[in-house]
């Protein structure tokens, strides 16, 4: 447990420290939201503004776009070449991996509630006590995103192929959920296929507990996600093998 | 004549490449279907909730009306469940909607005056093949920087140096360079503009699959040039020419049809090849 708790500690201060998890979970839906509403301002009414909109839909996409920093982190060890000690180390497989998820589910989870706040505040979205819920709905998410991603990151070979090829489901998913376009400008067919995406469910809970100040959906979700984050780890766990984790090529990036 | 043997071995080695050409070739056709899939999506009536006796919005036509639950009417207008909700008061019928307020306006003249065909009022003004055409000019400006970006590497590599030193000519390297890259940009947006116009065979004229290719090609080979002449690396020009294309995209009304964005943006929209590309598929 000691290891664990100081492997943790560990990955969380170079996690936070790290420039890639900070610019993609905390400036780059930033930018997004202020993009996305200023371009549609003239499209929403008075319930929501186009900046409150974006601000609620943005958030659950960019903690999916993190599968791609905790696949990153999942490496990280291995690109600075210092993988090697980890396996050495007197620390088990399981401490390694559930350290790194541990990690990234921490850093990503600080950097969304940080952002919610912000959006609140900037965009004076009417304070209700179901937003307690919020965040328990960002930390399954993060935990599940976090799972996935070490996971995937520990057997992949190219960094570039996996962020290129993870932005095209997450984009669909997206685009699904209402992060771009809202659900209602969807014909019949598309209506039945975007409860495929779980950034629907999720979207749907975050505005229940704004606008409705119904938490039902939000308690829901986050223990489905917890249970889906859990059963990604013991998949993980097992599919885990020394040699690719000690794998750190980082094509595209030579210098 | 330099120009033309650096053109031509250009396309020798992309000939010999065959995975790379294919992809380029079939990305395009690929994600013009998917944009076409994309924009059956979208819903041409309004969708209604109803709350009270739905007998009484029998008349209703040209939406999609079902009734709702009281409880959740303001997320489900926040989430664009309904454009409008309807609620039976008694004295009357109330329109509760999260619209914009001229088209609020326009919608309640229209109840008020029982004119119920409401189809006509949502329909937009983009049609699919622009929004295509739009999508087809982003994705060929970040591969057309995909080919391009070989020039960094031959930079890289010495190929450029080698060549300079036989024929003293820099700019016939870079001439067929161009001309290589906008022979295929041409090539792969003649193959997207078809498989649009196969999509949507009546929404626009013919010229315009040969036009728009020109244009898409010349303005994404000048675009791409610019960026491999002044980035260091092929990662940091490929990196800026997706940032700069989606940007474009974004201003040139692929995403939100330009007469709805804030009034500054569509007057900026106009720098946007991507606005140029909808409006050469409108005109011709």
């Amino acid at each position: 447990m000691k290891q664990l708790l100081n492997l943790t500690c560990f990955f969380l201060k170079r996690r936070l420290k790290d420039g890639f998890t900070i610019g993609y979970n905390l400036i780059f839906p930033v930018i997004m939201v202020l993009l996305l509403g200023y371009l549609t301002n003239r499209n929403f009414g008075d319930i929501v503004s186009s900046y409150q909109y974006y601000a609620i839909v943005t958030i659950p996409f960019c903690i999916l776009m993190s599968i791609t920093t905790a696949a990153y982190a999942a490496k990280d060890c291995a690109y600075q070449k210092t993988a090697m000690r980890f396996v050495i180390a007197p620390v088990s497989t399981t401490q390694i991996l559930m350290a790194n998820v541990l990690s990234c589910t921490i850093a990503f989870f600080l950097c969304y509630f940080v952002l919610f706040f912000g959006v609140v505040w900037i965009y004076r979205l009417a304070f209700s006590m179901t937003w307690l819920y919020i965040p328990l709905l960002y930390l399954s998410m993060s935990f599940l995103v976090s799972a996935i991603g070490t996971w995937i990151g520990n057997g992949m070979k190219d960094f570039l192929i996996i962020k290129n090829i993870m932005n095209i489901p997450v984009g669909l998913l997206a685009f699904l959920g209402g992060c771009f376009y809202p659900i209602g400008s969807m014909n019949h067919i598309f209506r039945f296929i975007i409860h495929l995406s779980p950034l629907t469910w999720i979207n749907q809970a975050m505005f229940r507990c704004v606008f409705s100040e119904s938490e039902t959906n939000a308690v829901l979700t986050s223990m489905l996600l917890f249970l889906v984050g859990f059963v990604c780890c013991l998949i993980g766990r097992r599919s885990f093998r020394k040699e690719e984790f000690l794998y750190g090529e980082l094509p595209g990036y030579e210098k | 004549m330099e120009s033309y043997l650096v053109m031509k071995n250009n396309v020798k080695r992309a000939w010999h490449n065959k995975k790379f050409l294919v992809l380029l070739f079939l990305l395009p056709v690929v994600l013009c279907l998917s944009a076409g899939l994309i924009n059956q999506a979208e819903q041409h009536a309004y969708r209604v909730g109803i709350i009270g006796d739905q007998e009484n919005f029998k008349d209703l036509s040209g939406v999609e009306a079902e009734e709702t639950d009281a409880f959740h009417i303001s997320s489900d207008l926040a989430m664009g469940v309904y454009q409008f909700v309807l609620i039976e008061t008694g004295e009357g019928v109330r329109v509760v909607s999260n619209l914009p307020k001229y088209e609020q306006e326009k919608l309640e003249s229209a109840l008020a005056n029982n004119e119920l065909s409401l189809s006509e009022m949502k329909a937009g003004n983009t049609t699919k093949t622009e929004r295509g055409a739009a999508f087809l000019a982003m994705t060929l400006m970040i591969l057309t920087t995909v080919s391009m970006s070989k020039l960094i590497h031959d930079r890289g590599a010495g190929l450029y140096q080698r060549f300079c030193m036989v024929t003293y000519k820099k700019g016939a390297y870079h001439l067929g360079y161009i001309l290589y890259v906008m022979i295929l940009t041409y090539l792969q947006a003649f193959a997207g503009c078809f498989v649009l116009k196969l999509i949507n065979p009546d929404e626009s004229g013919m010229a315009w699959i040969f036009l728009l290719p020109l244009f898409i090609s010349a303005i994404t080979t000048i675009i791409s040039y610019i960026l491999c002449a002044t980035s260091q690396s092929e990662v940091q020009a490929n990196i800026s020419s997706s940032a700069i294309s989606i940007v474009l995209a974004l201003l040139g009304g692929s995403f939100v049809a330009v007469e709805k964005m804030p009034l500054l943006l569509q007057h900026i929209s106009v720098i946007s090849p991507m606005y140029w590309a909808m409006q050469i598929v409108a005109r011709f």
